[in-house]
Formats: C-alpha cells, structure tokens, sequence
C-alpha cells in the first residue's frame, strides 16, 4: 500500500472579519481627545495605550486604558524643563492621573457627552476638569468637538464661573502645590473662570491621514511664569499619521510658537497581535459505537428526534386528545404521558406533541400511547427531554468490563493515557480507575485555557478508555493543588462533538464540584516523586520616576529550580545575575520616617548581584474540600526571610473567597546572600476576594499589618480577560500619615499583565506582569510570597472555567 | 572599565546583545520555552514556508487506500487527501497526515481544524441538502445556514446567511483522472454584510455531491472538496 503523500492546506486571509470598533484619536495628554484639549469620544473597550508627546520642552508620557466601554483612565510622567525658576534643578518631574466618564453615548441626533477629571490625583499642575460634546458627521469623517472647563482648561477667555456665587467654596481654586497624592473633592469645578475649548478633526481622502484644529482656553500661565513658553495664540493645528494599526503619529503647530510631536502605541486585549491559532489540531473524538435505540421501544416506542424551533400548527383542542398526564423525571425535565384516541394510525404525530408543548407549556418530551396502553412513540421536544433519551440509550449498552480484573490491562490503560497526553504537555498526575469511571489528575503545562487542556484530556480519554467507563471526572492539578472537578458523560460528548455549539452543550452537561483530599500513594502519584525541575529565562526590572533618571532597567539572567519531594512539598531556589543595566546607579538615598522597610532598594540594587531571590521550604496542600493550606519558611523574597503561613476557604462554585496569612519575616542584607539585617517584623493580612462577573472585574481587599508595622488595608481591582491580560490598580490606606509616607502620600499602582500567547500564534501560560507603583516607599508594603495560594486556584472555579470553555473542542 | 567599555561597545548595543544572548539561552527542563519557540518561530519566518516536494497523486495511487478518501485544496494550491479517522453520528472527521482535521456532514464541511484560522461549527437547515442527502429534485429553493468562528481566546460569533440554489446545468468534471457528468449548481448566500458563492457538482438523482467549493469564512474563503472515494458506512 502506498503512504498517502498529505499535503498542507494553505489558506490566504481576505479582510472580511467582522470590522474592529473606530478608535479615535489620542491628544497630546495621551488622552482621547483633539490636540491639546480631550473631546468626548472612548476608546474601544478594554483599548491601551502608551503615548509620548512633546512640545514646548514639555514631555508627557501617558499610559491610558479604556477600563471600561463608558471610562477611560490615564496615568501620565511628565517632565517639565525650566518649569522653576532659579539655581538648581529647574526641571519638574510630576505624576498624573486623568479620569474620563461618558454620559451620553451619540445618537443619530445628538452628540456623545462625557465629563472629565484631569490631574485630578497628582500635584495638579495640570489640574482640570470639564465636560465635552462630540458629534460626527458625514459618515465619521468629521467630528466636531466642544467644550467648557475649569483650572486648566480656563484662563484666556475671561468667562466667569457660574458655579461661584457669593464668594461661596467654588470661587477658590487653589494653586498647583508639590505633594498631591490625594482627592481633593472640594477642588474640582472651581475658581474664578470658567473656560471654552472645542474644535474639528477631519479624516482626509488620503488614508490614514487626518487634519486637527482646535481652540484651548489654557492659558499656560504657569509655564509662562517661567519664562520658558510664551504661548502667543489660544489655536493649535495639525496632522495625524496612522502608518499602523496599532501606532498613531502626530504633529502640530501648538499656541502660535512651538511645533509639537506625538507618538502613540496601541493594543487591545480582545485584538490578539496573533490571531492565528498555531497549536497543534486536536486528536480526533473517538465516540463509541451507538447502542441500538430499538431496546427503548417497549418503554417509548419509537424515538424521535426534537422538534422545536417551530410554533405548533395544530390547536390542542383539535387534536383530538385529552388524555394528558405531566410529570417531573430525573429531577426537572417535565415530561408528557399523552393517551391516542383509538382510531389513530401507528403514525407518529409530532404535530401534535407541539400542540401539547404549547398547551401545557414547557414540555420537555411527549411519550404518545396506543389506545392498548402500548407506547407509540416518544417525542423530545427540548435538549433536556433528549439527553434523557439518550441516557436511557447509553444505558441499554452493555459493554464488557472483564479488562478490569486484569491489573496489566489497567496499567497498560493508563499508559497509553499518559502517552496520548504527552503531546499536548499536559502531564498524568494520577489516575483512578474503575469499569464505568475514571478519574484522572492533569498537570497542564501548556494552555492558558484550562477548558482547553480539559477537552485535549477528553479526546485521549475516549481514545485509550475501555467502552464500558461511560464517566470521566478530570481534576486539572495547580502547584500540585487538586483544585475542582470537572464530571462528563462520555455519552454525552459523543452526541454533542462537531455540533452546534459543542462547547456550551458540554458545559451545560458538565457537573462541577471541589474536589476532596486525596491519598497521592492511591492514585499512583507518588511513583512521579521526588521529582526536578529548572529554568532559564530572562528578566528586566526597571525602575520608574526616580527624578535623577525617571527610567532605569536592567537585563538579568534568572535560574531557578527545585525539588518537589512528594506532592504539595518542595525545596525552591531562585538566583538572579545581573548582565547589562542601570538599575544599580540609583543614587537616591532613603530619607524615610518610617523603618526602612522598602526604601533601601537601591543599596540591594548595588550589592545584590548575584542575587539569592529566594531559597525556600514550601508545603501546599488541600485541607478539606475547599480549603487549601501553605506554609513556606526560608529566603521568602529579596529582602525578607523568615516563615509565611496561609489558609484560603473558596469553594470552586462560589465567585468569592477568604484567606489569612501570617508572617514573621527579617530583613535580609543588602548582599542578598544569607544575611540578615536587624528588622523583624509579624505581619499578615486577611483577605477577601470576589470575581463581581462584571465586565471581568475582581475585586481584592487585603486588611492588617504591613512590614513597617502600619495596620490598614489594601483594595485591589483589576479587569481580567478570558485570554490572560490584566488591567488594573490598586491603593493601600494605612495608619501612616501623608506626611510620614511622602510624596504620593499612600502607596498606589496600576497592575498590568500581558501574556505572552496574545503576541505569539500558540499557546503558552507565560506571561510579563508589571506593577506600576512604588516600591521605594515604606508606608503601605507587604511582603513578597511568590506561591500564594489564590492565584493557583482562581482560574479553576465555576466561572474561571465557563468564561474560557470555548475553547472545550478545540 | 570593562572589557565592552574598552572596546567601545555602546550600552543599547550591549542591552541588545544581552538580552539577545539571554533569550536564546533560556530552557527549561519542561519542554521547549516560550522564548524557544518564539525563537523558532521566527527562525521559520526568516527561511519562509517548506517548500511542498513530491509528485501528484495518481487515480492508481489512491485506489490503493482502503477507506474512503476526500480531496482538499485551496486556489491552486495542491490537493491535501484526507481519511476519516472518527464518526459520530452522521459527522465524519477526516484528517491529513500533520492531523488537520476536515468534518464533514454529508458534502458539507461543518468543521475545519488547521494550523491558523478555523471554522468551529455549522449550524444546519434542518432541509439544507448540502448537509443531508436529497434528491435534486427535492432541494428547497432556499434556506438559512450559520456559520460558527472564533475570536482566539476571546469569544465566538456567528455568521448566519440566506441561501438560494441556481441550477447551472450538466457539466463534465474530471476528479483525479476520474471524469463523471453532474450537474453544476451555485448557491448564492447573503446577509447584510457580505454575499458569497458556493458551487456543487451533484447526481441529480441522488443528490450525492462528487465535487464543491464551499465558502468556510472570511479568514478562510473558498475550498475545493472532491470525493475521491465515498464514505460506505
């Protein structure tokens, strides 16, 4: 026989996708907007965006995100040069944070209305706030913005403020002060006037290019003191390039006196940069012959297949039937027993099941019987009265289970398993067998999509699995954490593969429950144990807003591995060596109040090369169905040692949890090696985390003690995505004052991870998270646990799952 | 000073050089890192697609194959053969030697599981005669057909069209030095958004289609299936 010579199928793509969401245009605060001043457009949902713009001798650098479809965020670093006056350094470096709600969304008659904070967190240089309208005309090609606006956004027209009356609170608007950190409520909407912006963008026939104009009432008063910029005209205009999809290109004459330049990147984690799926396709589902339907006839008669979709055409009362019975089977499917009149064929009337559908309502099966008593036929009229049908189908199959009572046969089952799942990296952790049920122990090593693993599971399963094991349970394993069970009919997936909606009908049939403690020794477990593991991999810390350089990053080499004894305990080591970077040049030494708990970062910087990161004792084990333990003891991070202890109570069918963690930790020295420096400190936090099912948003509060011995509590929100990507911030409120934590006066970030599948065209769980914050501070710090026990398992409950079970079959 | 400050090394040149020295050196011993396989990936953008070597199937060759075997092509690209590997119910899987899948429902594809794109599912006209088999004769001057895709990782969609059949006449096509007379006919399906065109070489009698193009997608397009050996049962 000759080898069948298979060849690649290649395909071309052609621009016929459903059309992307516009995405406006950023301005020079790296904000939706015009040039200088914002208008009332958002971005795309979930839209990021990284922008530099200059002019002036004014550089801001902004990330914005487009939190949610109605609220756009930014955060911006300037540096503004020769913003003082005098000796020294003239040079202000300052932190903003810009808030943008949409009110109104636009109509056909009417134009989308947003309100804006800008600045509304930082020192307030460019402290404003102010409500815009934006309407589109001639098909999107022209938009024309307007405005009115308060602080910032005043100044040159001379309007008063209709909200100061009287002298009352909204006629003072204090001056740009140098410590901000705080929410001044009482500030926004005030001072003497009140401002007028507005202006046009017009897409122009060369593609990709547009045309901005625009009026600002920013007077620049406070550049202009200076002496620096002396802006001469209140209009700006200018064009905009967009050479990519995803980079935004703009230059403008700014104020009658600079040019201004702006360079925007931007990504959206619902746009993968990859949008092809490289993976290997999935092994063919190998379903089972079906057994004979004709084994049902006794009870049902002839089965018939559901007959929904369409209205019924027959009224009931002329059907011709009245003999009717409904009764609840296997809990909550409503099934109708109806009587045939004796002069009916042997024909099965589907019409008239219908007819009793609507009569009744809700019926999930009729079951039709012959004046004798004898069933007709059965008619499903809905999913659940069908899978009924087929339960009672699969239970007439009669497969033999004589292959269990041969220990060979059984280890050479799971053999193969084990071998069926090798490609797809997802590693047998342990197996339990019996003749109609088998439970199997995953390590997924390679997709981000648990669901995915799952499905690949279930295709080696019905491949290498006897006939007779009709259920399979799969217990995806974290950290050697047996997290939630997820139980399938075989039978079921037969009837649901390259269906229709596969994917949701497997989900609606799956039962998901937290799985018990389990004796490792009994499902063949320990056989793996002791058991190695290491990596090499590059890292890149950097350093930000540091105003002797505001970025400095390193490049290291990062080795860690371990020995994972026996299930759940292991030794952990992780050393780091520096290869290229600055981070060892900071300079800036700590001035802090508080113990030093964090802010002698740059003396670990400069001796901690190598460093030891972390050289730890670690257990994690499940102590009861939904509750998980750890205990780690060792070099817990770069700075601390000493013992970590957590509990974690959350049900995997539940959308929220709590945890408790306590430590005591000591300093370690600057060398990182096995020193120690003379700080300790017992600190610990509870913990209460809740997935609201909104829009993916999860939110974290963590109360207690911090390393600097300050009691408060940190809350966390972040936006997760089903493919991996975080977007969010957080803000830590401790017993510190303002003037002890310094500038910023508490301890906040913005939480930031991309994975790495999103780039690349294949799976992969790696990914690149970054914290936006400070770790130079002392007021507000937790300590570093890097095998936490809620992250292992947030991904497994009911809605982790069912938000990536798309990706079941594939 | 260091060696790379005395030879002039600039610090971006030294960054770029490390951090190109540290990603491909990272390994694991848990397979292949993510930074190998970008490695890779790009090694193979750079040396561009295997080139497909090898001659073209005869009618001789594939009578060989004891199963029934389909056909695949794209444009004018070669024919991939294929042979069903798992069935359920009325749904035959086929596959190609590298595992990429073809599912087909009568002589339509319900399913196309290839390295890149893929259509996840077709939902089907209970009447649709593509799906199932009928008789010329009995075709249905139209129906309504949805197709199933995927935003990777994100969510699905659908693309539900109205189809209508215009019957082109007889024709004879030749498929793998096999000629059989059939008669030709275009399926015209549309929604707001888009229209796209089918074509099937059918027995009128039977309605057993030899030969399509289907649409399968707007990342996909059209695919040429031809039927070099019917599935038996």
């Amino acid at each position: 026989m000759v080898g069948i010579a298979l060849l690649g199928l290649t395909f071309s793509a052609n621009a016929e996708q459903p059309l992307p969401p516009p995405r406006p245009s950023l301005n020079l605060f790296g904000m939706t907007g015009l040039i200088d001043m914002p208008s009332a457009e958002m971005q795309p949902d979930a839209q990021l965006s990284v922008t530099s713009g200059f002019f002036g001798g004014y550089l801001r650098n902004t990330i914005s995100a487009q939190i949610l479809p109605w609220m756009e965020v930014g955060f911006r670093y300037s540096v503004l040069d020769d913003f003082f006056v005098g000796p020294g350094d003239t040079t202000l470096y300052d932190r903003s944070l810009d808030l943008k709600l949409r009110m109104i969304e636009e109509g056909p008659g009417w134009p989308s209305l947003a309100i804006g904070l800008q600045d509304f967190l930082g020192t307030g240089i460019y402290s404003g706030e102010y409500l815009a309208a934006t309407k589109t005309f001639i098909g999107g090609d022209l938009k024309v913005t307007g405005g009115i606006g308060w602080g910032r956004f005043s100044g040159r027209s001379g309007i008063g403020n209709p909200l100061c009356r009287n002298g009352n609170s909204f006629c003072t608007r204090p001056p740009f002060s140098d410590e901000g950190g705080t929410v001044e409520f009482d500030e926004f909407f005030s001072g003497r006037e009140m401002g007028i912006f507005g202006g046009a963008e017009w897409q122009t026939p060369i593609e990709n290019v547009a045309l901005k104009l625009e009026y600002s009432d920013d007077p620049y008063d406070a550049e202009r003191a200076s002496g620096a910029f002396d802006p001469e005209l209140g209009l700006n205009f200018g064009a905009e390039y967009r050479p990519f999809d995803g980079v935004e290109l703009g230059a403008y004459y700014m104020y009658g006196a600079e040019v201004g330049v702006r360079l925007t990147l931007s990504a959206n984690p619902f746009r993968p940069l990859a949008d092809t799926d490289g993976e290997r396709p999935a092994e063919p589902f190998q379903a089972r012959p079906r057994p004979d339907a004709s084994a049902l006839e006794p009870d049902f008669g002839k089965l018939r297949e559901p007959v929904t979709g369409s209205p019924a055409t027959v009224r009931f009362a002329a059907s011709g039937i009245t003999d009717v019975t409904v009764e609840m089977r296997d809990g909550n499917a409503r099934w109708a027993t109806a009587g045939l009149p004796p002069s009916a064929d042997h024909v099965c009337p589907d019409e008239k099941a219908r007819a009793i559908d609507a009569e009744y309502g809700m019926i999930d099966a009729v079951t039709f019987l012959l004046a004798d008593g004898r069933p007709l036929c059965t008619v499903a009229l809905r999913p659940k009265g069908q899978n009924l049908l087929r339960d009672a189908i699969a239970g007439t199959a009669d497969y033999p289970t004589d292959w269990y009572q041969n220990e060979h046969a059984r280890q050479q089952i799971a053999t193969a398993l084990a071998k069926r799942l090798e490609p797809d990296a997802i590693g047998l952790f342990g197996i339990e067998l019996k003749p109609e049920r088998v439970s199997v122990y995953i390590e997924n090593r390679r997709f981000r999509s648990t669901p995915r693993a799952i499905g690949r599971t279930v295709r080696a399963l019905a491949a290498a699995m006897p006939a007779s094991v009709e259920l399979f349970e799969i217990i995806p394993v974290e950290n050697s954490l047996p997290v939630v069970s997820i139980m399938l009919r075989r039978s079921h997936l037969e009837d649901q593969v390259h269906r229709p909606e596969a994917d949701w009908s497997a989900w609606v049939s799956a039962r998901l429950t937290d799985t018990s403690p389990v004796s490792w020794s009994e499902i063949g477990t320990l056989e793996q144990f002791p058991r190695a593991y290491w990596s090499l991999s590059p890292y890149t810390p950097f350093s930000l807003f540091d105003p002797d350089q505001p970025f400095r990053i390193d490049l290291q080499a990062v080795a860690q591995g371990g020995v994972e004894i026996f299930p759940g305990f292991s030794a952990n080591a992780t050393v780091s060596k520096r290869i290229v970077g600055n981070l060892d040049d900071i300079e800036r030494e700590s001035d802090s109040e508080l113990p030093r708990v964090r802010s002698d970062i740059a003396e670990y910087l400069r001796k901690g090369d190598p460093g030891l990161q972390r050289l730890t004792l670690d257990y994690v084990t499940k102590l009861d169905d939904a509750v998980y333990g750890r205990v780690s003891t060792g070099l817990l991070e770069w700075m601390y040692g000493g013992v970590s202890g957590e509990v974690l109570w959350k049900p995997a069918t539940q959308n929220w949890g709590l945890g408790a963690e306590m430590n005591w930790v000591q300093q370690r020295g600057f060398d990182q090696d096995f020193s120690f420096r003379d700080y300790d400190v017992f600190t610990g936090h509870a913990s209460l985390y809740w997935d609201t099912g909104w829009q993916g948003i999860a939110a974290q509060i963590d109360a207690g003690r911090y390393l600097a011995k300050d009691w408060g509590a940190t809350f966390t929100l972040k936006r997760r995505f089903s493919n991996g990507w975080e977007l969010g911030g957080y803000a830590t409120f401790t017993d510190v004052s303002s003037s002890d934590f310094g500038e910023g006066s508490f301890d906040k970030g913005i939480l930031l991870t991309i994975p790495f599948d999103w780039l690349l065209p294949y799976e992969s769980r790696s990914e690149y998270s970054v914290v936006l914050g400070s770790l130079t501070k002392d007021g507000g710090q937790r300590l570093l646990v890097s095998n936490r026990l809620y992250p292992t398992v947030r991904d497994m409950d009911a809605d982790g799952l069912r938000r990536s079970w798309q990706d079941f079959w594939k | 000073m260091s060696r790379w400050e005395q030879e002039g090394i600039r610090p971006a040149v030294r960054l770029v050089t490390g951090f190109l020295a540290v990603l491909l050196s990272a390994c694991s011993n848990e397979g292949p890192t993510v930074f190998q396989r970008l490695g890779a990936l790009a090694a193979s953008k750079v040396a561009g697609p295997e080139e497909v070597t090898g001659r073209a199937l005869t009618r001789a060759d594939l009578d060989r194959i004891q199963a029934a075997t389909i056909a695949v092509s794209s444009g004018a690209g070669p024919r991939a053969y294929l042979v069903p590997l798992a069935r359920s119910g009325d749904y035959l899987d086929y596959r190609d030697e590298q595992g990429n899948s073809v599912v087909m429902l009568g002589g339509a594809i319900s399913e196309l599981e290839t390295a890149g794109h893929d259509l996840d599912a077709v939902r089907f006209d209970p009447r649709d005669p593509i799906a199932h088999l009928t008789p010329f004769g009995a075709w249905p001057t139209d129906l309504w057909r949805e197709y199933r895709f995927s935003v990777r990782q994100i969510s699905t969609y659908g693309l539900a069209m109205h189809c209508v059949f215009e019957p082109q006449g007889l024709e004879t096509i030749e498929i793998v030095e096999l000629r059989y007379d059939l008669l030709r006919v275009r399926e015209i399906c549309t929604n707001s958004a888009r229209r796209v065109n089918n074509t099937y070489w059918l027995e009128p009698g039977s309605g057993f289609i030899w030969k399509s193009e289907q649409w399968l997608g707007p990342n996909i397009g059209p695919v040429t299936i031809e039927i070099i050996r019917p599935f038996a049962g």
